[in-house]
């Protein structure tokens, strides 16, 4: 068989199967969510303001880790719960990357080239303002567009009408009824829907990223950053988008790039966790494509200032931001 | 639970006519806002097709996703994950298969008693978009399973009362509309969701709409065909290999030769250890050099050319993932360095005296391969091997500053050319 269908087949597999034992997982949590958590729980032990619940979503992932693929799954049934959508934005942004999992692979990765606390510092600090601003901006689309940016199964349910809400006696009596048969089958049922609902589009996102992969050449965007350093972070985070890693893995793969500037590593471990072909793909499960483009846009300008800012940081204090 | 919000068919087709009304107890009712809830009583043969259908698109899910739950099994016990995750994600994989089957086999049970109500409750059983809903006459059996209904795709039975209520009143809720999967980004439309209506969307819809039961099903077949893609590469047992030779070559990219000078330049500054004549009235000398490496050099007495050579040692097997690690560590460096190893690898040929040993490194999954490399630097000119034969090689380790660069290249110096030999092959990924 021809080896670049091979080769094809190969990244598509390794990026479906990589990612599916999460989605499972995600899956799992969306379903017993959806059957246990009673609605409006969250906002109640949320902060009342929009910037400290803004800030405790970014911070999240500190509490509970989880990875980009099995965050989409979760959050659209904590939308329908009631969970404001800066809050979640904050959490789809920053939970890939704050979260002690990544942390540790980061820290470990750039051990060796001696800038470990720097990159996990920096990263962290980069994912962390990028997410906040963004929520920031799509609360106040939000305001102005409401639930229209999002897809029918994320809205969430108008506040009163919930199921622990007494206003109708038969459906809080039915809540204490419910047999255990019953609630393992909703808890199945969610989470079978849920799974085969963003798989397709996984699968989808998978076939698209390792299309990409076929044509680009890590080599070459590593050989632009001695020429063109701005050029090098807009190329690396192409790459990353393109690349579809897991957060987990993305350090090591930034860390391969021996010779590229620190902004160019930065550019690529802070973009890839929030946009890549794969997660948007799965975004069209929750968001609308007006959202998406607002959250594409917010991001990918945002990170690039940032570590372009980073960059000048670096030259104007003469850090080589090489490892040693 | 597949179909709640792909499945609009049933709901749409009857829906134009009527009026929309929000039914106030329909969020406790089904727990699910974003459906259409119609409920049309008297419409057999509407109600005949939908049931059918409802139950082929759950019989489809439960199959499609137990067959990615059985595929997830089958390659981690196949060791078809080899070529695709690094080791510490097989176990995943496994309890995620297992997972979905446990999932699946839930599911199933409360299918097949979905169906024995069904039986139980004939005319009674109705669809709404995707819920199952048993209409039971008989107040007794209303409370054996009321309140059956999370996506909906449970039994339903709703008191004399309810009814009465739900034959005056549409429950239109907004819902998915069926967008093709190649597509995503198409608009996916509510329906006059009391709240937040959405009025292009619902022209787009209407025209959707006449496609009926053939288009939903095609979607629901267009995401079938999606999920069955990979589940196929499996019984294809496919991929069954790592990246080619091609792909291989480019991750290594343009590799630059050392030179021949190597050894010269690294011998400059090496202070004697031992110093004899031989019998021939040549001066042999042991050498070190402040890179710990060791040499011989012979001076002929009739003062040509110094001839250098290494000296061998037994050496030790090391890895790549080692060597590349201390090349950016100077302590690691100082106390790698004069060290004999022994390494395994694929061959890639530079120059006649200069090679490129390398193996792959995955992180997590294949997607994130990155080839690790050793530059081998050999005393005469080497023949016989070919690219990506597997080579077992022995020599002393040096790190070499890259030209032009801040970086050190893991170097390693054979003493013999009998120190490089064709070995077995190996796994492609030194984890």
């Amino acid at each position: 068989m021809d080896p670049t269908l091979l080769d094809f087949l190969l990244t598509f597999s390794a990026i479906l199967w990589e990612a599916m034992p999460f989605i499972v997982v995600g899956a799992v949590i969306a379903g017993v969510l959806e059957e246990f958590l009673p609605q409006q729980f969250i906002t109640r032990i949320l902060p009342p303001r929009l910037l400290p619940s803004v800030m405790v979503g970014a911070g999240l992932g500190l509490v509970f880790p989880m990875c980009e693929c099995g965050i989409v799954v979760v959050m659209r049934r904590l939308l329908r719960k009631g969970l404001p959508l800066a809050c979640c934005i904050a959490y789809l942004l920053a939970g890939p990357i704050i979260n002690l999992v990544v942390i540790f692979s980061t820290w470990f990765a750039f051990r060796d080239h001696k800038i470990g606390p720097e990159m996990v510092g920096l990263r962290c600090g980069l994912g962390f303002l990028v997410a906040v601003v963004t929520a920031l901006i799509v609360h106040w689309q939000y305001r102005l567009y409401g639930s229209d940016l999002l897809t029918p199964l994320a809205h969430p349910r108008p506040p009163g009408k919930n199921n622990l809400s007494p206003s109708t006696s038969s459906s809080s009596e039915s809540v204490g009824r419910r047999t255990l048969f019953q609630r393992l089958s909703h808890i199945s049922a969610t989470a079978l829907h849920d799974f085969v609902d963003i798989t397709v589009f996984l699968i989808l996102g998978a076939v698209l990223a390792a299309v990409a992969k076929q044509y680009i050449a890590p080599d070459e965007v590593e050989r632009l950053s001695r020429e063109a350093p701005l050029l090098v972070i807009g190329g690396m985070m192409v790459l990353a988008a393109l690349m579809c890693l897991c957060s987990e893995a993305d350090a090591f793969v930034a860390a391969s790039f021996t010779s590229l500037h620190i902004s160019g590593k930065l550019a690529f471990l802070v973009y890839g966790p929030m946009i890549d072909i794969k997660l948007m793909m799965m975004y069209t499960r929750i968001f609308r494509p007006r959202l998406i483009l607002i959250i594409f846009t917010a991001v990918t300008i945002q990170v690039f200032l940032y570590t372009a800012l980073i960059h000048l940081i670096y030259q104007l204090n003469g850090w080589t931001g090489l490892p040693g | 639970m597949i179909s709640c919000d792909d499945w609009p068919v049933f709901s749409e087709r009857q829906q134009s006519a009527q009026t929309q009304l929000q039914h106030p107890g329909v969020y406790t009712m089904t727990d699910m806002p974003d459906h259409t809830h119609e409920h049309h009583h008297g419409h057999h043969h509407h109600e005949g097709e939908a049931i059918s259908a409802y139950f082929t698109e759950q019989l489809l899910t439960i199959l499609v996703a137990g067959l990615f739950g059985f595929v997830a099994i089958q390659m981690y016990r196949g060791g078809m994950l080899n070529n695709l995750l690094a080791p510490q994600f097989h176990t995943w994989v496994l309890a995620g298969g297992i997972a979905i089957m446990c999932l699946v086999i839930l599911r199933a049970v409360a299918i097949w008693y979905e169906a024995g109500l069904l039986q139980a409750h004939a005319g009674h059983v109705h669809i709404h978009d995707g819920h199952l809903h048993v209409h039971s006459h008989d107040h007794h059996h209303h409370h054996d399973h009321d309140h059956d209904h999370g996506c909906g795709d449970h039994p339903h039975t709703h008191s004399n009362k309810q009814r009465e209520a739900e034959t005056e009143q549409i429950h239109a809720h907004e819902q998915a509309a069926p967008s093709p999967p190649a597509a995503p980004e198409a608009p996916i439309s509510q329906h006059g969701h009391a709240g937040h209506h959405n009025e292009t969307d619902s022209e787009e819809e209407d025209e959707e709409v006449d496609h009926g039961h053939s288009h939903d099903l095609s979607w629901v077949m267009a995401r079938l065909l999606v999920l069955i893609f990979p589940v196929s590469l499996y019984f294809l047992g496919l991929p069954n290999a790592t990246y080619s030779k091609e792909r291989q070559l480019r991750m290594l990219g343009q590799e630059s030769s050392l030179g021949a000078e190597l050894l010269q330049e690294l011998a400059k500054d090496a202070e004697i250890v031992e110093e004899k004549t031989l019998e021939d009235g040549s001066l042999q000398r042991t050498l070190k050099t402040k890179t710990g490496l060791r040499l011989l050099e012979t001076r002929k007495p009739d003062g040509s050319q110094p001839r250098l050579e290494l000296l061998g040692g037994e050496g030790r097997r090391m890895r790549f993932n080692d060597l590349n690690d201390a090349a950016f560590d100077e302590a690691k460096r100082q106390s790698l360095q004069g060290q004999t190893a022994i390494l395994e690898g694929r061959f890639r040929r530079l120059g006649d005296k200069e090679f490129t040993l390398f193996r792959l490194k995955m992180t997590c999954c294949a997607a994130d391969t990155v080839p690790l490399r050793v530059r081998i630097v050999v005393p005469q000119a080497l023949s016989g091997f070919q690219d990506f034969d597997w080579v077992e090689v022995k020599g002393q380790i040096q790190f070499v500053k890259v030209p032009g660069q801040e970086r050190y290249l893991p170097v390693i110096m054979v003493a013999d050319i009998t120190d490089v030999r064709k070995t077995e092959p190996k796994g492609e990924y030194e984890l």
